[in-house]
C-alpha cells in the first residue's frame, strides 16, 4: 500500500448504529404518507360496516333462531380483499418503483426491514380491522338487541377480536406472498385465488376432500368467527391454523428476500 | 475509498461482470466508463450490496456493504432517479429515509434546499420533471452527510443547466475530501468532470488512469496531406507516403485520398514532400478527440453495434 497524500476526510461524530426502531419509524412513514393505504383502508371498513349493518336493518323485526352475529359475515369475507390488497402493496409498490433498491441501499439489513414491515403493517391492520370489527358487532347489538338469541359473550369476542386478528394475518399472509412474487397485480391474483377457490372446488371434490378444503378455506374460517362454521376446531383453532400457515409464508419470504439479489 | 478485487458477477452463461479489480480514492471525482451493457451498473449493484459478487469481493472504507454500522452516514448513492413512489411527495420520500438513518426531521428541510426543491417538498413526486427527479435522488444522496457518493449515470436527460450543477456539485464534493463515483457512457462528460478514469468494456477492466494522462495518450495530433487528383496524384502520394513513413511517421489512407500523419510536425512534412517534389494541396493540422480515442478503446467490447441498412445503400447508390 502506498501513503495516501490525498486529502483526508475530518473526523467524523460517533454515528447511531442502524437498529430495527430506525425501520419502524421509517416504514410508520411509508405507510401513512400514500393513498393506497387511506383508500384500501376505507374501502374495508366501508365493507364491513356498510354490509353488516345493511343486514341488521333488513332482519329488524324478523330476527328468530340465529344471533345478528350472522349479519356480519358478507361484509367481513368482501372486507379482507382490500386488506390483502393493502398487505401485498407494502411491500409490492417497493418493487414496481425500483424504491426497493433505495431502501435497501440506506437500510442493508434485509431481515430487519422486512420485519419492521411486517410489524408496521400487523400493527396497523389488527388495530383498525378490530375497530371495523366491534363497531359492526356493536351496531348488530344496537338494533337487533334482545331479537332473536343473543349471542354469547364468548362468540362476540371471538367475532370482535378473532375478526381483528384473522384481517391482520390474512393480510400478512399477503405481505409475504408480495415479498416472494415481488409483483402487485400476481401476489393480488394469488391472494385472491387462495381466498376463493378452496371454497368453490371444495363443491366439486369426492367427500374427504371437500371436508378437509372446505374447513380451512378461509371463508370457512371466516364463518367460524361468526359461529357460522363446518369443523370440529372451531373459531380460534382455525386462527391458530391461519397463524401458522403465515408464519410459514413469511419465514419463505424472509429466507427469499435475503437470498435473492435485488 | 471503495476497493474491489476479482469482482466477478454470472447471470447463467452471461458474464456481466468479469474480474474486475479496482480503487476509487477519496478526494477525487472518479469516472466509470464503458458503454452501454458494459457492466457498469452491476458493479455498482454489489459496491451497495444490492446484488451479491458470484466471485470476489468490494469494500467501502474496508467493510462489506451490509456490515457498515449505518450505511447512508457513509455512502450516498444515485442508482435511478425513478426508483420512487410516485405518490408520495419529496418531503415524505426523504423523511422515510432520513429515519433509516436515524437523522433529525430538519434534515430532510435542509438537502431540500440544497438541491432547489423546498418549494415543491409536499408535491406528489410522481408530478416531478426528469430534472427534478434527479435533484431528488440527489438530495437522497446527500442526507446522510456521506463520505463516499456514488451516482449513476446522473447527467442522463437532463438540460444544460442541470448538467452544469450536477458537475459543480459533485466537484465540490471530490473538493470537500469525499469520494465521489460517478458512472456514465460519455467521454466527453468525464473529460470535464473527472479526474481519473476507471473505463470497462463487456465487463472487463480496459484502462484505469488519471484523466490527464488518457488525454495526453489520446489525443495525439495529426496531419492531413493530400496531393493532386488523377493517375499522376496517386503515383505521388503512394511516394510520399514512403518517404514520409521512412521518417519516422505513421501513415494511413483516408477513404478520400488524403494521408493521415502522425509522429512528424508539419514543416517536416512540407520539406520532405518539397524534397521529393511533390505538390501538396492540403496540409493541415488535426487533434483526434477524447470520444474517438475512447472508442477506439472500447470498439470490440460495444455489447450492441449497428451495421449499415442495406435498402438504405441501395438507395443511396441508385441515387448517386
Amino acid at each position: 500500500m502506498t501513503i495516501d497524500l490525498l486529502p483526508t476526510a475530518p473526523v467524523e461524530p460517533e454515528v447511531p448504529r442502524s437498529r430495527l426502531h430506525h425501520a419502524l419509524a421509517s416504514e410508520w412513514t411509508k405507510i401513512r404518507s400514500v393513498q393506497s393505504t387511506m383508500w384500501t383502508l376505507a374501502a374495508m371498513f366501508a365493507l364491513i360496516l356498510g354490509l353488516g349493518l345493511a343486514g341488521d336493518a333488513y332482519e329488524y323485526g324478523q330476527l328468530d333462531g340465529s344471533t345478528y352475529l350472522d349479519n356480519g359475515l358478507g361484509g367481513f369475507i368482501v372486507g379482507q380483499i382490500p386488506v390483502v390488497a393493502l398487505g401485498v402493496l407494502v411491500v409490492t409498490s417497493e418493487y414496481g418503483t425500483g424504491m426497493i433498491r433505495t431502501t435497501l441501499t440506506a437500510y442493508p439489513r434485509r431481515g430487519s426491514l422486512l420485519a419492521a414491515k411486517a410489524l408496521v403493517f400487523f400493527s396497523l391492520a389488527l388495530v383498525l380491522g378490530t375497530v371495523a370489527t366491534g363497531l359492526q358487532v356493536l351496531g348488530g347489538m344496537v338494533i337487533l338487541s334482545g331479537q332473536g338469541i343473543d349471542p354469547t359473550s364468548g362468540q362476540i369476542v371471538l367475532a370482535v377480536l378473532g375478526g381483528g386478528l384473522y384481517l391482520a394475518l390474512i393480510g400478512l399472509f399477503a405481505l409475504s406472498v408480495g415479498t416472494l412474487l415481488r409483483h402487485s397485480a400476481g401476489a393480488i391474483s394469488v391472494m385472491l385465488g387462495l381466498l376463493l377457490l378452496p371454497f368453490i372446488l371444495a363443491l366439486f371434490m369426492p367427500t374427504d376432500w371437500h371436508d378437509v378444503l372446505l374447513t380451512y378455506s378461509p371463508i370457512n374460517m371466516s364463518a367460524s368467527l361468526y359461529g357460522d362454521g363446518a369443523g370440529s376446531l372451531g373459531g380460534w383453532g382455525l386462527l391458530g391454523v391461519l397463524a401458522a400457515a403465515t408464519a410459514a409464508v413469511l419465514a419463505a419470504a424472509f429466507t427469499a428476500l435475503r437470498r435473492r439479489d435485488v | 475509498m471503495i476497493e474491489a478485487h476479482g469482482l466477478t458477477k454470472k447471470y447463467g452463461e452471461k458474464t456481466a461482470v468479469d474480474d474486475l479489480s479496482f480503487t476509487v480514492r477519496p478526494g477525487l471525482v472518479t469516472g466509470f466508463l464503458g458503454p452501454n451493457g458494459s457492466g457498469k451498473s452491476t458493479t455498482m449493484r454489489m459496491v451497495l450490496g444490492l446484488d451479491t459478487p458470484t466471485s470476489g469481493t468490494v469494500t467501502v472504507h474496508g467493510l462489506p456493504f451490509h456490515q457498515l454500522p449505518n450505511a447512508p452516514r457513509t455512502v450516498g448513492a444515485l442508482l435511478d432517479a425513478k426508483a420512487v413512489h410516485g405518490g408520495r411527495s419529496a418531503h415524505s420520500h426523504l423523511l422515510c429515509l432520513a429515519q433509516l438513518a436515524g437523522l433529525p426531521r430538519q434534515r430532510v428541510d435542509e438537502v431540500l434546499s440544497v438541491v432547489g426543491l423546498t418549494e415543491v417538498a409536499h408535491q406528489r413526486s410522481g408530478g416531478f420533471s426528469l430534472g427534478m427527479g434527479q435533484r431528488l435522488g440527489i438530495a437522497a444522496a446527500l442526507l446522510g452527510n456521506p463520505r463516499v457518493l456514488m451516482f449513476d449515470e446522473p447527467v442522463n436527460g437532463l438540460d444544460p443547466e442541470g448538467i452544469h450543477w450536477i458537475r459543480q456539485l459533485m466537484r465540490g464534493l471530490a473538493a470537500e475530501g469525499r469520494t465521489v463515483f460517478v458512472s456514465s457512457h460519455l467521454m466527453s462528460e468525464m473529460a470535464v468532470t473527472a479526474d481519473h478514469l476507471i473505463v470497462i468494456g463487456r465487463g472487463r477492466l480496459l484502462a484505469d488512469l488519471s484523466t490527464k494522462e488518457f488525454i495526453d495518450r489520446h489525443s495525439a495530433g495529426f496531419a492531413l496531406v493530400r496531393t493532386a487528383d488523377g493517375a499522376d496524384g496517386v503515383k505521388q502520394r503512394e511516394l510520399l507516403a514512403g518517404v514520409l513513413r521512412k521518417a519516422g511517421g505513421q501513415v494511413t489512407a483516408e477513404p478520400d485520398g488524403a494521408l493521415r500523419v502522425s509522429g512528424l510536425p508539419l514543416p517536416r512534412i512540407s520539406d520532405l514532400a518539397w524534397e521529393e517534389k511533390v505538390r501538396l494541396y492540403e496540409l493541415s493540422p488535426h487533434q483526434s478527440s477524447l470520444e474517438e480515442a475512447y472508442m477506439q478503446l472500447t470498439q470490440s467490447s460495444v455489447e450492441y453495434r449497428s451495421t449499415p441498412d442495406a435498402p438504405a445503400q441501395e438507395l443511396a447508390e441508385v441515387a448517386a
